[in-house]
């Protein structure tokens, strides 16, 4: 797990349950781009559907395991959970 | 008769009918609808609404020349002779008796406001043959604004099996787009301002067609929204502009957000994102410092009673380092915390007021700042913060800058905790407004009353024919100019969701299918359908020359073509400018 590419959020789930396979987590993930033919395989077994060597910026869904797996590839830059926004109606 | 039953123009009207008979109906005859006023062996009558009990079950009522259109809901309609008022307000499953005002027969102010018609008329387009895509809270599937034009519906708050943007939600065509709702109304109103087709509260590009996602407003799914729109569009092969009438302020303020830079990603040409500014111009969420080194600054926060945590999240720049402290309103504190670039770089602290979640993380790998991000929830075993004061400390390790930017958000987004010190009016446009490529839109005010549906005038306090005073100023942290235009943003009428409700009745107006709000989300829509205009005449067009014809197109009040404001952008958008 490289803590310095993952949000606070992410980083004490993380802590508090390194193995938990369960909980998911809706996520940003920004990539090194071009992406390889193996960041691309290991982004289809994610479940990333038809990504492509341009995507610097993705939306998952993962758990602990995987942001830990991911956060520890040299074509990731950083993952962020995501953040509740809201309409702007006055 | 039950007076209280009766709405106040109504009784008025009623008590002059009394006094003077027929004159009093003649002058009244074009605003109440009254039909047979004289010469005419039929009774004056009028159209009026109604709310009435439920399951209520009016035939009795004929044999007094009562006709109630409706056999259900509490809103209906009637038309009955004036003289019979009376009994129908003695009908015990009759709430309120209001009149029918007639509706002005031309456009309503925002879209004539500023020249829209004008446009369309000159440039000969409607919007068809373009898409508006808009993730928002939903669109009512049933109102007849939209009729026949919602291509698609990716319910992402649906159980289901998703679309290849994210497995998730269901995606909704033809008869099925009603299984899904907007109980929120927010999305429906947007709709309407962008492409609704009605005879007043008509929108700006009335022929495009829509495609919707309803959301539940978490950003990455919002993204995914974004990326389902422009590939549907692609497929249909028709131009898209996708309308973002959301934010937040959980970001760096300077368009590196994933959000922002999916947005940039995503668009290109025929590929154009509108997104409103943001409504805190007048909330103190945004502080700035100037932070020394060995000095400790302390920036105090007025944190709410409330069971939703409070976010403060920091910027600066990675030439400095500051160790970074949070006091609750009494008791100790978390003490102070550096940056850490080892290890994980958040804690959690169990305090009196609060349990404290801090992360001090090295530099964003993104934009190469320091961020530092302070949660506060409810202490443990609690289900409300501590209200008051909080503390945050920041003191110098390193300075070479010492620019501190701060914002103080909720989890809801909102903005219920507010700074008391080093506040500053600027930089208050965040996700995903600061995106680079979007068009992002500040709120001007073009009505400042309207007629409610009991037929009393409601006014506000913005003053009309000025930026709205909510509408959030830019520049970004890093001093790009944004907002880009200025758009009508309050008081807009447009498309009510049956399914939803206005917390407060004085924002139903006449007409029972549309309603009365405001924000930049309001002003979003209304550039998202130039643009949907633009696209029709040139289906490839980028978003930087969107830009650049908006801006030409826009003038700040009393200001020089080409004058650039925090609040205006370039100002207010001008059809016939255009």
């Amino acid at each position: 797990m490289d803590y310095q590419k993952v949000d606070g959020r992410l980083a004490m789930e993380y802590d508090a349950a390194p193995t938990d396979a369960s909980k998911r987590f809706a996520v940003f993930v920004r990539t090194r781009t071009p992406l390889s033919e193996e960041a691309l395989r290991e982004l289809e077994q994610m479940k990333v559907s038809r990504p492509k060597p341009t995507d610097s910026v993705l939306t998952m869904e993962l758990s602990t395991l995987e942001v830990s797996a991911l956060s520890d590839r040299s074509w990731v830059i950083s993952i962020r959970s995501s953040h509740q926004l809201r309409p702007l109606e006055e | 008769m039950k007076a209280q039953k009766i709405a106040p123009g109504l009784l008025n009207a009623l008590l002059d009918v009394k006094e003077r008979d027929t004159p009093a109906l003649a002058v009244r005859a074009r605003s109440l609808a009254v039909a047979h006023v004289a010469g005419s062996q039929k009774e004056p009558s009028i159209p009026v609404f109604l709310r009435v009990k439920e399951q209520a079950e009016f035939t009795s009522l004929a044999k007094y020349g009562i006709r109630v259109n409706e056999t259900t809901g509490v809103v209906r309609t009637a038309y009955l002779p004036v003289s019979a008022i009376e009994q129908l307000s003695n009908h015990s499953a009759v709430r309120r008796i209001s009149p029918s005002r007639k509706l002005r027969p031309h456009l309503d102010v925002a879209v004539p406001a500023v020249h829209v018609p004008q446009f369309r008329t000159r440039s000969g387009t409607t919007g068809v043959g373009t898409i508006i895509g808009i993730v928002d809270s939903g669109i009512d599937p049933n109102h007849p604004s939209f009729a026949g034009r919602i291509l698609r519906i990716w319910d992402q708050t649906l159980a289901g099996p998703g679309v290849t943007e994210g497995s998730f939600g269901l995606e909704l065509t033809g008869a099925a787009i009603t299984a899904s709702r907007d109980t929120n109304g927010h999305g429906t109103h947007v709709a309407g301002i962008a492409s609704g087709v009605h005879a007043v509260f008509g929108g700006v590009a009335p022929s495009a067609n829509i495609i919707f996602v309803k959301t539940d407003f978490s950003d990455s799914h919002i993204g995914s929204g974004i990326r389902y729109i422009f590939r549907v569009a692609r497929e249909l092969n028709r131009p898209a502009v996708v309308n973002l009438s959301l934010g937040g302020h959980f970001d760096a303020h300077d368009g590196t957000d994933e959000l922002s830079a999916l947005i940039d990603q995503e668009s290109g040409p025929g590929r154009v994102v509108v997104c409103a500014a943001g409504n805190e111009g007048e909330d103190n969420i945004h502080a700035t410092a100037k932070i020394k080194k060995n000095v400790t600054t302390r920036i105090r926060v007025a944190v709410p009673r409330s069971n939703v945590p409070i976010v403060l999240n920091g910027w600066y720049s990675s030439k400095d380092r500051f160790d970074i402290s949070i006091d609750p309103p009494t008791g100790p504190g978390t003490g102070f915390r550096s940056v850490i670039t080892t290890g994980n770089p958040a804690k959690s602290f169990n305090l009196s007021g609060g349990r404290v979640l801090i992360a001090t993380p090295g530099p964003d790998p993104v934009n190469g700042d320091i961020h530092f991000q302070i949660e506060i929830h409810p202490p443990s075993g609690a289900s409300l913060l501590r209200s008051g004061a909080w503390k945050l400390n920041v003191r110098g390790a390193k300075v070479t800058s010492g620019r501190l930017d701060v914002w103080a958000t909720d989890f809801e987004a909102g903005s219920s905790a507010v700074f008391l010190d080093n506040a500053a009016s600027d930089m208050k446009i965040g996700s995903p407004g600061c995106s680079l490529r979007a068009v992002t839109v500040a709120a001007f005010t073009t009505r400042d009353e309207w007629v409610d549906r009991e037929g009393d005038t409601v006014g506000v306090e913005f003053a009309k024919g000025d930026l709205a005073p909510f509408s959030s100023p830019g520049p970004l942290r890093n001093k790009v100019k944004k907002p880009d235009v200025a758009a009508p943003g309050a008081m807009i009428i447009s498309a009510l969701s049956a399914d939803s409700a206005p917390d407060d009745a004085q924002f139903l107006v006449a007409d029972s299918k549309e309603v009365v709000e405001a924000g930049t989300s309001m002003a979003s829509p209304f550039i998202a359908g130039i643009v949907a205009l633009l696209l029709q005449s040139a289906p490839t067009i980028t978003p930087e020359a969107v830009k650049v014809r908006l801006k030409a197109a826009s003038r700040i009040p009393h200001k020089a073509a080409g004058t650039f404001a925090n609040g205006w952008g370039f100002g207010l958008i001008d059809g016939n400018r255009l």
